[in-house]
C-alpha cells in the first residue's frame, strides 16, 4: 500500500515534469533581446522577448562605447526603434522594462557609411561621367542591397544563439538532483556519526 | 521575478541575499535525506517552469509555482529555488548572478509565509475542502513574489508604480492557474500522503514517528 501510493506520487511527478519538458521548445527562456543594425545614417532594429513576441513602447538608450549617453528612443508598437546617429562610431543601445528586464546590443562602426551627401537614388550609368562618382555611387547601392539581405541572416543568428536548447534544460535538472544527492549524502553520513543512542 | 543584473541598488541585493542566506540555512537544517529526491523534482519542475512563459499584453509571464513549493516543501523551498535559479542564470542567462539573491528571496519568502499562513486550515480540512487554502497559497504567492519584485526595483530607484502594474497585469491570469494547480495538488497530496502539505520542514516529527 505504502509502496504504490510512493510510485502515485512519483507518477505524478514524472508526468509534471514530462509535460512541462514537452513545451520546452515551443515556448522558451524569459528574456528580453536587442536586434540592431546600422545603415547609412541610422540605427534600425527591433527589441522582442525569448518567445518571439515584441517589446512595445519601451525605452532603448544609445551610448558610445565610453559611456557617454547619446540619445534614445523607443519601440513602437511592433517593437521596433529607428535612431538617427551623429557620425559612424560604435555604439551601445540598452533597453530596460520597467519590469526588471534588460538587454544590450552593440552596432559596429563599420555599418554606417563613410560621412558623404545623402545616397542618391540609383541610376543607370550617365554617358559621360567622371570615374570616381561612379564608383562611389555603385558602393552606396551595393552597400544598401547587402544591408538588405544580410539583415535576414543577421537577425537568424541573433534568434538562433539566444535559443533556449533542451540538452541546456535537461542539464539543468541533472545538476540539480546532482546538489540534493550530494547533500543528501553529506546529511547522512552526518546523522550516522551523531547516532543517537537507542530509546531516544 | 527575474530581475537582470545591473537594475538594483547595492543596498537591495545585500538586502535580498541576506534573506535567501538566512531562508537557505534554515532549509538546510530542516532537510533530511527523506526530503531529498521531492526537493530535487520541485526543484527541476520550476526550472524548467520558468521556461513555459506566455506573451500577454505588452509583457509576458512565466509559470512560477512557488506556492507549491511552499507548501509540500516549506522553508526548504529556499535552496531548492536558488539552485534553480542559478541554473538558469548560468545556463540561459535568464537573471542575474549578483541578483540571484533578491530573485530568490522574491519568489520563496512569499510562498514560505503564504503556506504558513495556510498551514493549519490544510492540515484541519479534509481532503476536498482543502482546495480552498491550496488556491489562496498558490494564488497569493505569485501575487506577493509581483509585489517583492516591484519593491526591490522600486527601492532602487525605478518607478515602482510602473513596475508593480505591469508586473501585476501580466500576472493575474499566471495567479488563477498557479491558484488552481496548487489547490488540485494540495487535493491530491492530502488523499495520498496527508502529512505532507502539513509539514513545515520539522525534522521532530519524523523522528517520533520512527522512534
Amino acid at each position: 500500500m505504502q509502496l504504490r501510493m510512493r510510485l502515485n506520487g512519483a507518477a505524478l511527478r514524472a508526468a509534471m515534469l514530462a509535460f512541462l519538458l514537452a513545451n520546452v521548445p515551443a515556448s522558451w527562456a524569459h528574456k528580453v533581446h536587442v536586434f540592431a543594425v546600422g545603415e547609412g545614417k541610422s540605427i534600425s532594429g527591433y527589441a522582442y522577448f525569448s518567445g518571439g513576441s515584441r517589446v512595445r513602447r519601451m525605452p532603448v538608450k544609445v551610448f558610445t562605447t565610453d559611456g557617454r549617453v547619446v540619445g534614445e528612443t523607443t519601440t513602437d508598437d511592433k517593437g521596433e526603434f529607428r535612431f538617427e546617429i551623429p557620425g559612424p562610431a560604435d555604439y551601445r543601445l540598452v533597453l530596460e522594462t520597467p519590469d526588471g528586464h534588460r538587454a544590450e546590443t552593440t552596432v559596429p562602426a563599420d555599418d554606417f557609411a563613410p560621412e558623404e551627401e545623402d545616397r542618391p537614388a540609383p541610376a543607370p550609368p550617365a554617358p559621360a561621367p567622371e570615374r570616381c562618382l561612379q564608383e562611389a555611387e555603385l558602393e552606396k547601392v551595393i552597400d544598401h542591397c547587402l544591408t538588405r539581405r544580410l539583415r535576414t541572416i543577421e537577425e537568424r543568428l541573433d534568434r538562433y544563439e539566444q535559443k533556449v536548447r533542451l540538452h541546456d534544460v535537461i542539464g539543468g535538472i541533472g545538476y540539480i538532483f546532482g546538489v540534493f544527492g550530494l547533500l543528501a549524502l553529506v546529511q547522512s553520513k552526518r546523522t550516522r556519526s551523531a547516532a543517537s543512542p537507542p530509546g531516544e | 521575478m527575474h530581475i537582470a543584473e545591473g537594475l538594483l541598488s547595492g543596498t537591495v541585493l545585500g538586502a535580498g541575499w541576506a534573506v535567501t542566506a538566512a531562508g537557505t540555512a534554515a532549509g538546510l537544517r530542516r532537510m533530511t535525506p527523506e526530503d531529498v529526491p521531492r526537493t530535487a523534482t520541485l526543484a527541476s519542475a520550476f526550472f524548467v517552469a520558468s521556461l513555459v512563459h506566455v506573451p500577454l499584453g505588452i509583457s509576458s509571464a512565466h509559470l512560477i509555482l512557488n506556492g507549491l513549493m511552499g507548501v509540500i516543501l516549506g522553508v526548504r523551498a529556499f535552496p531548492a529555488m536558488l539552485v534553480a535559479l542559478f541554473l538558469q542564470a548560468v545556463l540561459f542567462q535568464f537573471g542575474g548572478l549578483s541578483t540571484l539573491g533578491v530573485n530568490t528571496a522574491d519568489m520563496a519568502l512569499p510562498a514560505v509565509l503564504c503556506a504558513a499562513a495556510m498551514r493549519r486550515w490544510i492540515r484541519r480540512a479534509s481532503p476536498g475542502q482543502s482546495f480552498v487554502p491550496g488556491f489562496v497559497v498558490g494564488a497569493a504567492s505569485v501575487a506577493l513574489a509581483g509585489i517583492c519584485t516591484a519593491s526591490a526595483l522600486g527601492l532602487s530607484g525605478r518607478d515602482f508604480r510602473q513596475a508593480g502594474t505591469l508586473i501585476f497585469a501580466a500576472h493575474i491570469p499566471i495567479m488563477v492557474v498557479e491558484g488552481l494547480v496548487t489547490g488540485a495538488a494540495v487535493v491530491f497530496l492530502k488523499r495520498v500522503r496527508p502529512e505532507l502539505p502539513g509539514d513545515a520542514g520539522d525534522t521532530s516529527r519524523f523522528e517520533k514517528e520512527a522512534g
